[in-house]
């Protein structure tokens, strides 16, 4: 195996590396603020305060 | 008495605490509350650290004896339970996050995106309002109950909408107190 050969397989696994990386970052949600499912989903008749 | 408002965004990755013994238990990974009051329901969680991983267990908010500016405390480790056994109240859905939501008025003009939820700490802690910003009506502040609905996908707000948004905490407070006063 020759020397570019070497190269272009580090350069490949580098990228598979980057993109492995950054699924794995973009799919590990770190969180958020949720509306419950019960009762309400969408609140128009659940108003607490009557407007 | 002091009045503690906090970002839903700050809570994320807060630390509770257990009261009893002050172990750090685990850290907040969303917030959960009902559409209608604002009532936050519960929290599900992760554990601590950097790679903290889901936890696959929730703390209802009855569990909680306060949430503060730097941390949730619960009373023991008793308080965080098992999702099958949380209230009914606090069943949600990912898809169900409120934040980067699209905020239009009922004649359908986008204004913006949520930014952030606005909640009230103290021993029962609610959603009292919506940070709003990146659209046409620059950065402010909804109060709950000036919107006329609310999903995992979009805010609505009334077409007079400009009329109810603040651009502090402290308007964002006489406005909420105005609201109270006149539905209850």
């Amino acid at each position: 195996m020759t020397g570019v050969q070497i190269l272009l397989l580090v350069v490949v696994l580098l990228a598979v590396f980057a993109v492995a990386a950054a699924v794995w970052v973009r799919r590990r949600r770190t969180g958020g603020v949720l509306i419950a499912d019960a009762p309400t989903a969408s609140s128009t008749s659940d108003r607490g305060n009557g407007r | 008495m002091t009045i503690t408002l906090l970002r839903g965004s700050d809570l994320i990755g807060r630390a509770v605490v257990d009261a009893s013994t002050g172990d750090d238990l685990a850290e907040i990974k969303d917030v959960v509350f009902t559409a209608g009051r604002g009532a936050i329901t519960g929290f599900t969680l992760r554990r601590r650290g950097f790679f903290g991983r889901r936890l696959k267990a929730v703390l209802p908010i009855d569990a909680v004896l306060s949430v503060g500016t730097d941390a949730v405390m619960v009373a023991d480790t008793d308080a965080i339970s098992d999702p099958s056994d949380a209230p009914e109240d606090m069943a949600s859905h990912e898809s169900n996050d409120v934040l980067e939501d699209e905020v239009v008025t009922i004649s359908g003009r986008s204004l913006g995106t949520v930014r952030d939820v606005i909640i009230l700490g103290g021993p029962h802690p609610r959603v009292v309002g919506f940070e709003v910003g990146g659209g046409t009506v620059g950065n402010g502040l909804i109060p709950l109950g000036a919107q006329a609905a609310v999903s995992g996908s979009a805010l609505v707000v009334p077409d007079d909408f400009e009329q109810r948004i603040r651009s502090d905490l402290t308007g964002l407070a006489a406005e909420l107190s105005l609201i109270e006063s006149s539905g209850s």
